[in-house]
């Protein structure tokens, strides 16, 4: 039995009220007034499409181990990276062997439901299994435009494979149409569209019933015959002709996030899929629609084994993890939207030296550490000489992970010096759970969150970005956990 | 069995330089400046100098690379020079050179020079560079000075269950009194006294150090000229002697930064240098011996806990001492009497050697006595390069005769 | 607890910058009154960096306003430090909606 085994979602902790949007750039354009209700999800500083990825992916893989990933497919039109594989780098960080097929999909908005049909079909096919599918969208609108308002930043993932199924594949529809209402050039960071009506009425509401229609058609099924139809568009009044042409009760409606998140972009359908399955029961009929340059329509079939996935934050779980960010010319300086002063020493050159990044790349992107084989002390990062004092074994090391083990603090700071377009800068000593120690930076929270003692997560994160040659690097990072959250 | 450095070589002369912003002095001007002095004070000839150390700790501005810079300047004709670089000790690693290279007796007469020029950048504070390698660039924090010391403060509290206001306030005590003594000093980079209230509204730069927690970036050059005591004793019959009582250098192994012993309330390379330091110079009790100390006062709180790693106080005693005015002037170890890296300055390479000379002029009994010191007989310096968890530090201990 | 008051718009000098009082202020929260300073610092030279910061700090609350002098002729209140974890969240969002340019709000 083909389908997704396992879900998992991310939204980025902090949200920007859309009024807080308007009441800056509503002088310039009053209309979108008519866009500037609830709040939308932004990316932190550090975090990009490829962070959210991973955070929604190491989401989805709880309760799998890391060598069972046979795949990474990463979707997104805000990929970092136009040559690099992206995939490569979430599956760097998820540490999942390297001799798997790895991909990037992109082009348009249904790229993530995309990466789904191929991985179905590879593992359908017998040439692949578990692959994680990732999608995630980070996407820009100018200074003042709808979009700006309209569009949230998010992940969602996905494990399809072949065995204990929460989610059986039972069918799909496809379609590709030139059809242009957004686009971005290959230079371009800003959205572009074409008008709202004609998006509405000529693309959304075409093609949208087309493939949900003709996936009805293709496995002997009525719309009404499904628990939950999944499609995303931010137009109410779309959704709401759609729904009644299809003769859908609101409640197999699932909701856009609009109000909580935002347009997602490739992520969406993803990330609405992800949130519907933490609802969902056994004999559950869901049905995944993307839009965007054409449609791609998705039948799964919920299975037993829903019941025993093993529990995850979800999408439900990081929107309840949520903090205002309540200044929008911060939002401004973390997307680079406009250029602002870092001081001369800010202008000093950091390089990225590859051939080294190579040599390290598990322990930059994988958090590899070490364990010795002779007294058993866990170290980070990957050691030959045991850290030990009392033991300083050479070479009898065994490789180990440590990017998912967590930790607690071991001492910290709050510093207004360090260069950071988010100042202060938080970091300090963290004791890895299981033996190790390291420094590392804190995200995702203020100084009053930090305690001595206090348990922490890792999150894989930007860290730093050299303009100059266009290059983002990653690491980890370290997030309290609250205890309310635990 | 090593026998130790103690009583092998004697300082026949030093100089130091202004320290502060000396936007008008070339690297060669503060050369000049302080081996004038040092050569006067040594009663000797350019040309008796047989080998020589130069410490310089940045190399993206400064006087480059090698040891070039001094042969060129000084016209030295053609002794050996050899560069030291060893962040915050690079001072007193040439002075460490210059001492084994005369008791060892390959040389009769050897020079140390420690100089930073670090004005040029255009910006404050210190060059940015890759201190810990590329590889650190990749994966540790893009942390600085004061946020790494910052959390020494943090633990010491919670390690020794200190409450943090306490361990504030003896921070800004410590701060407070290299004010009062700095102001004392005309060749103080900062010679104005400011009251503890002033320094605990200070804003927090890294919690909790504040603004007067944190030491500057100076200019500056320090030197000693070092020789045999036969040799000393000919040439100054009927003067003291200050000689060489121990050195020893102490450097992180990772287990602060990677093992999970380390307490992070101390520093382990300052309790290992200390503890061989007092084995050299047949040291007891240090806080019985010892009469006065110059440390690296890099921030406040470095300052509290060396006092604890240098055995001068009980784990756990320092914000006691420090409040009780032990450490003070005329406290019975005064400490920073010179006004320290806070007020005295910190132009990196010259530090370890600004340090030597401060104690060196003070047993010698040469400073007046609003800043002087009783009757020292043993003085300390000690440098901390580096961030508490992965660093480099010296300990010197040099006594009059 | 005695708070200290220095004079307002004088800049104290440390060798690495200065900082400067720019306003002192007081307001309502529930039945107390809160006392908080506005300061600026300028960090020009410190070891390792340099930077500006604007800082409040929340001495707590008044018990009584100058009501002494002390020996250096500052005016000394009797304040109460802000303990609880949600007043001083309180405090701290009311102070920042009012300087909203500030990054730390700190609590003596």
């Amino acid at each position: 039995m083909v389908g997704i085994r396992s879900y998992g979602g991310y939204v980025p902790r902090y949200r920007l009220n859309r009024m807080a949007i308007f009441g800056n750039m509503g002088w310039l354009n009053p209309a979108n007034l008519m866009n500037a209700q609830g709040e939308k999800a932004v990316a932190n500083f550090d975090e990009d499409s490829v962070t959210m990825s991973v955070a929604a992916a190491l989401d989805c893989i709880k309760g799998f181990e890391r060598s069972e990933i046979g795949g990474v497919y990463f979707a997104s039109t805000t990929a970092p990276y136009k040559e690099r594989l992206n995939a490569n780098i979430v599956a760097g960080a998820l540490a999942a062997n390297e001799m798997i097929r790895t991909a990037d999909f992109s082009g348009g908005l249904k790229a993530g439901t995309s990466a789904i049909l191929a991985a179905l079909d590879a593992v359908s096919a017998g040439s692949a299994n578990n692959i994680v599918v990732t999608a995630a969208d980070c996407r820009l609108g100018k200074m003042g435009s709808p979009q700006e308002l309209l569009f949230g930043d998010g992940a969602a993932a996905v494990l399809v494979g072949d065995e204990d199924v929460i989610a059986e594949y039972k069918g799909f529809f496809s379609s590709g149409y030139d059809f242009v209402d957004h686009f971005r050039g290959a230079n371009s960071i800003f959205d572009r569209q074409w008008e709202d009506r004609w998006i509405r009425d000529v693309g959304i509401n075409t093609f949208i019933p087309e493939a949900i229609k003709g996936l009805c058609e293709k496995v002997g099924l009525s719309p009404g015959d499904f628990s939950k139809i999944i499609y995303p568009t931010y137009y109410g009044g779309a959704r709401k002709k759609i729904n009644k042409v299809l003769g859908l009760e609101p409640d197999k409606i699932e909701d856009n996030l609009q109000a909580a998140v935002g347009d997602t972009g490739t992520a969406h359908p993803l990330l609405m899929f992800a949130k519907a399955l933490e609802q969902a029961n056994p004999g559950d009929k869901i049905m995944l629609v993307s839009y965007g340059s054409g449609c791609d329509a998705i039948y799964f079939e919920v299975t037993e084994n829903i019941k025993k996935l093993a529990p995850r934050k979800g999408v439900s779980g990081y929107l309840g993890r949520r903090s205002d960010l309540d200044n929008y010319t911060k939002y401004l300086v973390w997307r680079r939207m406009v250029p602002v002063d870092t001081g001369l020493r800010g202008e000093e050159d950091k390089w990225t030296r590859w051939s080294l990044v190579w040599r390290k790349h598990k322990v930059i992107l994988g958090m590899l550490g070490s364990k010795c084989k002779k007294c058993g002390t866990q170290q980070f990062p990957e050691q030959r000489v045991c850290v030990n004092p009392d033991c300083g074994a050479i070479d009898e090391m065994e490789p180990v992970y440590v990017s998912d083990k967590g930790g607690k603090i071991f001492s910290f700071t709050s510093d207004m010096l360090a260069a950071s377009i988010n100042p202060p800068a938080m970091y300090g000593g963290v004791d890895i759970n299981g033996g190790g120690r390291f420094v590392m930076d804190f995200t995702d929270c203020t100084l009053d969150d930090l305690a001595v003692g206090k348990p922490v997560e890792f999150t894989f994160r930007i860290k730093f970005y050299d303009s100059k040659r266009d290059i983002t690097n990653y690491f980890w990072k370290a997030v309290p956990i609250s205890e309310e959250a635990e | 069995m090593a026998e130790g450095i103690k009583d092998k070589v004697v300082i026949l002369g030093m100089g130091c330089t202004r320290f502060g912003e000396r936007w008008d002095a070339s690297p060669e001007d503060l050369l000049i400046e302080a081996f004038l002095e040092c050569l006067e004070d040594a009663g000797i000839e350019k040309k008796d100098i047989q080998a020589a150390w130069l410490s310089t700790h940045i190399d993206e501005i400064n006087v480059g690379k090698g040891g070039n810079f001094l042969g060129l300047t000084l016209h030295l004709p053609f002794i050996p020079i050899t560069r030291t670089e060893n962040f915050c000790a690079s001072g007193t690693e040439a002075f460490r050179g210059a001492c084994y290279g005369v008791a060892s007796g390959a040389y009769d007469i050897a020079l140390a020079v420690g100089i930073e020029k670090l004005k040029d950048t255009g910006y404050g504070g210190l060059p940015d560079s890759p201190a810990f390698g590329q590889m650190a660039q990749m994966i540790m924090p893009n942390a600085t000075a004061p946020g790494m010391f910052a959390q020494l403060a943090s633990a010491y509290s919670a390690r020794y269950g200190i409450p943090m206001e306490k361990v504030k306030e003896a921070m800004a005590h410590v701060s407070w009194k290299s004010h009062q003594n700095g102001a004392k000093n005309p060749r103080a980079h900062l010679r104005r006294p400011v009251t503890k209230e002033q320094i605990m509204a200070a804003p927090m730069i890294a919690y909790p150090l504040g603004l007067f927690d944190c030491c500057g970036v100076s200019d500056g050059c320090a030197c000693a000229i070092v020789t045999t005591p036969e040799i000393a004793r000919k040439l100054k019959p009927n003067e003291d002697l200050v000689k060489v009582k121990a050195l020893q250098v102490s450097v992180s192994s990772g287990e602060e930064v990677w093992y999970n012993k380390w307490d992070g309330a101390g520093m382990l390379t300052t309790r290992t240098a200390a503890k061989k330091a007092y084995e050299e110079a047949g040291i007891k009790d240090p806080r019985k011996e010892i009469s006065m100390m110059e440390v690296h006062d890099c921030f406040s709180i470095t300052e509290l806990v060396t006092m604890e790693d240098l055995g001068i106080s009980e784990p756990g005693g320092a914000p006691e001492d420090i409040l009780s005015g032990f450490f003070d002037l005329n406290g019975e170890i005064p400490c920073q009497s010179d006004g320290g890296l806070k007020c005295f300055g910190h132009p990196i390479g010259a530090s370890g050697l600004r340090m030597l000379y401060e104690v060196y002029n003070q047993l010698l009994g040469r400073w007046p006595e609003d800043r002087a010191v009783k009757n020292p007989k043993l003085g300390l310096t000690h440098n901390l390069g580096g961030v508490p968890n992965q660093n480099v530090c010296s300990v010197a201990i040099i006594g009059r005769d | 607890m005695r708070y200290v008051h220095l004079p307002v718009d004088e800049e104290i000098r440390s060798v690495g910058g200065y900082y400067k009082i720019l306003e002192e202020g007081i307001f309502q929260f529930g039945s107390r009154k809160v006392l908080y300073v506005l300061k600026a610092a300028h960090v020009e030279t410190s070891c390792c960096g340099a930077g500006g910061l604007g800082f409040i700090s929340v001495p707590g609350f008044l018990v009584s306003y100058k009501s002494e002098i002390n020996e250096n002729g500052l005016p000394v209140s009797e304040v109460k430090k802000v303990l609880d974890v949600e007043d001083r969240k309180a405090i701290r969002n009311i102070l920042l909606k009012k300087y909203p340019y500030i990054s730390v709000v700190e609590f003596d």
